[in-house]
């Protein structure tokens, strides 16, 4: 019995070994393992991103433990696209993987801090004037010494921890004193890319825009806006989502380091290769994205345009003339203004294309009775007469049903067949000239001049028409065209033409080899091959083009010729085709939504927006030095007496016809005028006006260097604009902070004041021209360490906010998922500080003020047909009308003590007035019920906007984009204008409503809007210009079609009627410091170019420790193994690199990756980490920008012409930078500076 | 014991109130005798100088010193994982060391912050004080120096605390850390040095470390193994 008790057993006695013997479950102790299981375990997953001015917008995975940040990986959970396309996901790079490292670092920034000369300066006078924090500030800006004590020491350490409170005193009392004093234009604020994180934007612009300070631009200025967008298409940007290059047949990579600067969706363009796309990748140097290419094509950096041009010379004669493609020639005459005809003009013994042809040349307007200088005509093949075709600019405004571009008559309504060539049908021939300015020799002698008359006949066919009783010779734009890229064609005859590609004639790809460097047959190949690719697939060719492309003084050449290859291909508009620029993270999707939150359009309209690259031209006093005469890019045909002056007059013209905004904007405080105006009992606009054509009132843009125009306080939130962007770094510290600079050029005045005939001079130049500079930062940037009070945000995990981007169509959050650190807070919450301690601080010195706002006359309003001439009221030419020949006027009422309430509710103009954008405007009153509801109601009434989530709610409420019924309403607001339905684009979804929480949950796709001119769908990828091809929606240009010809004025003196080469500019920056420094030791010259770079986002994430070890830590440069020989560099060796705007200390690195005569600084290297001083300058060595200075461009200016209208951060000069040459030395000897910083910073 | 957290408050930012407590501050670490006659002198020298200087003067030298200048951080874990992901992990355990001694944080600094960490080692049995101290002697010590060389008398407390650890500081890593931030002007020569491109796999005279070949990499390690080797004293 005992026995069978022993055998029922549920237990086994010994570990049984399994697996033949090899395994074994052993029984030591596994507590070790607890460390692991917790290294990995975490609280909770919060959904954020880096909102760093970056394409990418990676959404993240937050970790958090016991409220701390553990860690972050990648998201994985972005909505699908379709079947047969790869997904969007994963996104990240290893500089957003490293970015966890800021939140507890060293170099965050922690207390809120002041300069202690300014504090103790504060605390002192406070006291002295009786605790008035105005009067406090008022007592040391009327003291020049006391000023200058804390200005001179900015940039040298010296910051002590100040409270909140007591910072957000000084702050507010500067502002209010500002604003009694001077003027509510004189406060400024810059912060650039909304996108990255529109609230923290919005809430510095929100706070700006309620007390009448000027938010600045950043896209022009940073120089990644492309003129040429809106030139031709009245769009700023708006490119494919980048899975749309997989349905691509055939990418060109220009001047972009896809792989680099784009990577997380590099793999887009790699899997397309898998299907067979072909890929040419067009670089100077051999940089990443040069290995992806089946061709790799390397011409002379800045030659790029005659690259372009000699492609656009092989499709036009092979795709248009010699075997025309059925679907190019479609495309072009339905889609371009290729059919348009031009005025032909006498020009001394020769002709020159001129104005388009208006219905107001014609006797009676062609019938057409509104707006008929703004109508443009061409031919009807069907009937051979001159037709008015539907959807030109005359018809967006003042009437309603015709603005289409489907090819109608527009006063028959019947189809009509454009005409694209005059030849065979032409009365007669002509011989027309064209600027050329490939035969400009270069001062370096570096760019080579390739041989040509600098006006080049050709003939071209012409009909007579008879116009105003004149019998005017016309021509149409595509036969122009093929003239200016130099074409024979049958018939004409002619000089200066080519019939075959190996004739060295501008601009044959023969041409071009001089220029560039890269053989003809190359660019023959690659252009014939992306042409037939487009012609066999209707479009399929696209070119992704980049930084480097943009960032040259006649950046436009090259943006028009590549954009011009692809309208004549017809892949505009197209999916897997088109123009992909991403340069600058401009794609603000829900941008309708979020305009009234950051500009304050729910309280006063309008805001105070001011065009960058004109402002830092001027006030940190570049066009002191300038020496590039406006002589030197005009147009050899243009009339030379018309354009007596230097560069900064002809912006102050543009300023003064309403073409660019200004500010500060009229010599006295807008405040004061207005109540000059009640005194005197008249209606402010008038009284401005006459004091203004009298003489006796100026605009402040005339005196740029008067004390009373100088902008005196600043704020800087989301932007190292010191560190990173400030074109002309030396000058800012010079001129604008008044520090020590490392400026070695003499401005003009030893020359006289240079020829300057509008501008004031004053033979000494200011500096320090702004009493306060403000900086909300999470890490001390070089703007930090340049600031008088410094503010420390909220980093990207420890706020809630939005993000989009152009590279893919969704929409997602940043999130709290800690508290800030520290005693940082989010910008949101600090400009709510600002705007409380404003209010506060208002009593007895602001009440309920009246003041009178300037502003340009804006592209996407009726304002956009205010002068089809250029006239000068200042000059008599024409009466001043505000709006119409001046900026518009108009008086608004702040109520300052209340601007704590109006900044966190919502405003009543959105019932007012509606919401809108683009042109089209519709009703609110839904939208503003319902966040009411979402929200809750104030006292009075209204929305409450207390916290960022609520901002964010609001954004998405508003925008057609995240709110469904929102994009029906506007979509049906267009209609009206279009005379089409296009409602059936956003009615499926009429009742999503896109909220906050849902996009933590996931990214969410938007929804489509006519803000945009793409589309969301399920069948095609988010691609630029489908709405205007496919839905007929024109675009926003003077013929309604892409404008391949620039009639105005301005553009035909500066000879950009028509696309071509130019050479880089002369910025004469080398030749007195080589005069001066040239004998001390070997030198070489080189052009200095700054790619975006590997080891960072811009300046962010460059000075952490992983981002430091992987790159070689410190300001480096890259140079050519050939220049590196000519005056002995070694690889690591430091160098000197110089001009007369200042010095850089890096060290070299000699690779073969770089060509000839070039070097490469990647932007952007800051001052914080290893800076030696330089012997240039016996300062510190600079950022990259301190060898750059910005210079203008006149064809910018222009403005109240169709699309070459002002819109904020949309047209505009820009601070180009890649023009610029260095010279450059071995130190012998590093000088750390030590010492003496330590020495000064303790003073 | 109220040593550890006096010399604590003294590493905290200097205000108003800081100046009236000093004489209090002395009479405490003179009554406790918790530090040495020869650091207690020092200290002395030290509080004469935070009492007769210009208080925004202390101030901007004391922004200029820990908030400014990483390798003076007083954020113990920049001195052991730097800016590396490990630190958020460590700000966790840490933490949670302090809740099992029933110690709960309630301000916004983190834990590692060291005048934090010091009062937390004040509430421990003495032979436990020491020896907390002992497992961040090599950091305090290094920042010690650092702080000589620029002439600080901030130096002094620092000094202090290595002196009541109960290890002795081991030259070779302090020497290291100083190495690679010496506080002081730069030496030229060896900051050249240390920006040598160092070939990766020229794997020849090796004379520390895992033989991997990489300095770079090397030296990576050589830091995660004396942390492990920290954490190892730790429990």
């Amino acid at each position: 019995m005992s026995y069978f008790i022993d055998r029922i057993s549920y237990f086994a006695q010994n570990r049984e070994k399994f697996s033949g013997g090899h395994g074994v479950t052993t029984e030591e102790n596994r507590a070790w393992e607890k460390a692991y299981r917790d290294r990995w375990s975490h609280d909770k997953i919060v959904r954020s991103t880096h909102g760093v001015n970056c394409t990418g917008s990676c959404s993240w995975k937050i970790y958090v433990k016991n409220g701390l940040i553990t860690w972050e990986t990648q998201q994985t959970d972005y909505p699908r696209t379709r079947p047969d396309l790869p997904n969007h996901e994963p996104r990240g790079c290893s500089r957003g993987a490293s970015y966890s490292w800021y939140i507890y670092s060293a170099n965050r920034l922690k207390y809120p801090m002041v300069r202690k000369r300014l504090l103790e300066l504060w605390r002192r006078t406070k006291k002295q004037v009786g605790g008035d924090p105005v009067e406090a500030w008022k007592t040391i800006q009327a003291d020049p010494i006391l000023r200058q004590s804390y200005q001179k020491v900015r940039g040298q350490g010296g910051f002590v921890r100040a409270g909140w409170d007591e910072a957000n005193e000084i702050v507010a009392a500067a502002n209010i004193y500002t604003i009694k004093k001077h003027g509510p234009d004189r406060v400024i604020g810059f912060s650039p890319i909304p996108a990255m994180s529109m609230v923290s934007y919005a809430a510095g612009a929100r706070y700006l825009s309620l007390i009448g300070g000027v938010c600045m631009s950043f896209y022009d200025w940073y120089c990644d806006l492309p003129p040429a967008s809106p030139q031709t298409w009245g769009e700023q940007t708006d490119v494919p989502e980048s899975a749309d290059w997989y349905n691509s047949g055939f990418i060109i990579m220009w001047g972009s380091n896809v792989p680099q600067t784009r990577t997380p969706d590099a793999h887009f363009m790699t899997e397309a290769r898998y299907k067979g796309t072909q890929v040419v990748t067009i670089t100077p140097d051999y940089s990443e994205a040069s290995k992806f290419g089946d061709i790799w094509l390397n011409p002379r950096q800045g030659t790029d345009a005659a690259l372009g041009m000699a492609m656009g010379h092989v499709i036009l004669k092979e795709f248009h003339i010699d075997n025309p493609s059925e679907y190019f020639d479609d495309y072009c005459r339905a889609y371009t203004d290729m059919p348009f005809l031009v005025k032909v003009e006498k020009q001394g013994d020769r002709f020159v294309p001129g104005r388009m042809v208006r219905a107001s040349d014609f006797k009676g307007n062609l019938d057409e009775d509104n707006n008929p200088e703004w109508k443009t005509v061409c031919f009807d093949e069907e009937t051979g007469h001159v037709t008015v075709p539907t959807g030109s600019i005359g018809f967006r405004w003042g009437e309603e049903g015709k603005w289409n571009i489907v090819p109608t008559d527009s006063k028959t309504g019947k189809n009509i067949r454009p005409r694209k060539t005059l030849l065979g049908d032409h009365d007669d021939v002509l011989k027309v000239g064209f600027p050329y300015f490939g035969g400009q020799t270069h001062e370096t002698g570096y760019f080579e001049p390739s041989a040509g008359e600098d006006v080049l006949d050709r003939n071209i066919p012409v009909k007579y028409l008879d116009l105003n009783g004149e019998k005017v010779p016309v021509a149409c734009v595509f036969d122009l065209l093929c003239a200016n890229y130099g074409i024979a064609r049958e018939g004409l005859g002619g000089d200066n033409v080519a019939a075959d590609f190996d004739e060295n004639i501008p601009y044959t790809p023969k041409w071009q080899e001089s220029i560039t460097g890269v053989p003809a047959e190359k660019v023959i190949q690659v252009a014939r091959e992306f042409a037939n690719n487009a012609h066999i697939t209707k479009g399929k060719s696209m070119i992704i083009i980049g930084a480097a492309m943009n960032h040259w003084y006649h950046m436009d050449m090259n943006y028009r010729a590549a954009i011009n290859m692809l309208a004549f291909c017809g892949c505009i508009g197209q999916s897997g085709g088109g123009w992909s620029h991403y340069v600058g993270q401009e794609k603000l999707r829900p941008q309708t939504g979020w305009t009234p939150l950051a500009f304050a359009l729910d309280w006063v309209r309008p805001p105070r927006q001011q065009n960058s690259t004109s402002f830092f031209y001027a006030h940190t006093d570049q066009w002191r030095y300038e020496t590039l005469d406006v002589d030197e890019v005009l147009s050899p045909l243009a009339d030379k007496e018309k354009w007596k002056g230097s560069l900064i007059d002809c912006n102050i013209r543009a300023e003064r016809m309403g073409w660019l905004p200004s500010a500060p904007q009229l010599e006295e405080n807008p405040i004061d005028l207005v109540k000059q105006a009640d005194n005197k009992n008249v209606d402010p606009v008038d009284y401005v006006m006459d004091r203004l054509k009298s003489g006796d009132l100026r605009m402040s843009c005339e005196d740029p260097d008067n004390p009373k125009n100088w902008p005196r306080n600043m704020f800087v939130w989301r932007s190292n604009i010191l560190g990173s962007s400030g074109k002309g770094h030396e000058y800012f510290l010079k001129h604008f902070l008044g520090t020590q600079h490392g400026v070695q050029g003499k401005d003009l005045g030893d020359e006289g004041p240079g020829k300057s005939s509008e501008v004031v001079w004053h033979d000494e130049a200011p500096e320090g021209k702004l009493d306060l500079v403000v900086t909300l930062d999470f890490r001390m940037s070089t703007t930090c360490v340049y600031s008088d009070i410094v503010l420390p945000t909220a980093s990207w995990y420890e706020k809630n906010d939005l993000n989009t981007s152009d590279m893919h169509p969704f929409i997602h959050p940043l999130s709290k998922a800690i508290d800030p650190v520290w005693q940082s807070k989010s910008d949101w919450e600090i400009y709510k500080g600002f705007a409380k301690k404003f209010s506060e601080l208002c009593e007895g010195h602001l009440g309920i003020e009246k003041e009178i706002v300037l502003n340009p006359i804006q592209h996407d309003t009726p304002g956009e047909l205010a002068q089809p001439d250029v006239k000068e009221w200042r000059k008599g030419e024409c009466d001043l009308i505000p709006g119409k020949t001046a900026p518009s006027m108009k008086v608004v009422e702040r109520d300052y003590p209340a601007t704590f309430d109006r900044f966190t509710s919502l405003g009543p103009l959105l019932e007012k007035l509606g919401n809108g954008g683009k042109g089209i405007g519709w009703n609110t009153d839904h939208e503003v019920e319902f966040l009411k509801k979402l929200n809750g109601e104030n006292k009075e009434g209204r929305a409450k906007i207390i916290t960022d989530i609520d901002a964010c709610e609001t954004v998405l409420s508003l925008a057609p984009e995240t709110n469904g019924e929102v994009a029906v309403k506007a979509w049906s607001a267009l209609s009206k204008i279009t005379g089409r339905d296009h409602t059936h684009l956003a009615l499926p979804k009429e009742e999503e409503k896109i909220r906050f929480r849902d996009i933590q949950a996931q990214p969410r796709k938007i929804i489509s809007s006519p803000t945009w001119s793409g589309l969301e769908s399920e069948h095609v990828s988010y691609t630029a210009n489908y709405t205007n091809v496919h839905e007929f929606i024109p675009w926003r240009t003077l013929t309604g079609r892409q404008q391949l010809y620039q009639d105005h004025p301005w553009m035909v003196d500066f000879g950009e009627a028509l696309v071509s080469y130019r050479p880089p500019i002369n910025t004469r920056t080398v030749q007195n410091m080589l005069d001066k420094h040239g004998k001390e030791s070997p030198t070489i010259l080189l052009n200095f170019i700054t790619p975006h770079q590997k080891w960072g986002i811009h300046s962010t994430y460059t000075d952490n420790l992983h981002m430091l070890t992987l790159s070689r830590g410190g300001p480096i440069v890259w140079v050519s193994e050939v220049d590196a020989n000519k005056i002995g560099i070694k690889d690591n060796d430091w160098l000197e690199v110089f001009n007369t705007n200042g010095a850089i200390v890096a060290r070299a690195v000699v690779s073969q990756r770089v060509n000839e005569g070039m070097m490469l600084m990647y932007h952007a290297q800051e001052k914080l980490v290893h800076t030696p001083g330089s012997k240039i300058t016996n300062a510190r060595g600079g950022i990259h920008n301190s060898v750059t200075r910005a210079t203008i461009k006149p064809t910018h200016m222009i403005g109240a012409y169709a699309q070459l209208s002002y819109g904020f951060n949309y047209y505009g000069t820009v601070g180009s930078n890649r023009d610029e040459f260095v010279i450059v030395r071995k130190m012998d000897k590093v000088d750390w500076m030590d010492e003496p910083a330590q020495v000064e910073a303790a003073e | 014991m109220r040593t550890l957290k006096i010399l604590g408050f003294l590493l905290t930012y200097p205000s108003e109130s800081h100046k009236e407590v000093l004489d209090e501050c002395y009479n405490f670490l003179k009554e406790e005798k918790w530090v040495s006659e020869r650091a207690l002198r020092s200290l002395e020298l030290f509080l004469e100088e935070m009492r007769s200087a210009d208080l925004l003067d202390l101030q901007e030298t004391y922004v200029a010193l820990f908030d400014r200048t990483p390798s003076l951080s007083l954020h113990l874990f920049e001195h052991i994982h730097g800016d590396s992901r490990e630190r958020g992990q460590a700000l966790v355990d840490l933490t949670k060391v302090y809740e099992e001694a029933g110690l709960l944080i309630n301000t916004d600094e983190t834990p590692d912050y060291l005048p934090l960490f010091l009062e937390y080692v004040s509430t421990l049995p003495p032979e436990d004080t020491k020896e907390n101290l002992g497992s961040v002697v090599n950091i305090l010590s290094a920042i010690a120096e650092r702080l000589k060389n620029r002439d600080s008398q901030y130096a002094a407390v620092f000094e202090t605390l290595v002196e009541t650890a109960a290890r002795k500081p081991d030259p070779k890593a302090v020497e290291s850390a100083l190495q690679k931030a010496s506080g002081a002007a730069y030496d030229l020569e060896k900051l050249d040095a240390e920006w040598e491109e160092q070939f990766a796999f020229e794997n020849t005279e090796q004379t520390t470390g895992q033989n991997s070949g990489c300095p770079k990499a090397e030296d990576m390690l050589a830091r995660i193994n004396g942390y492990k080797e920290e954490e190892r004293v730790k429990k």
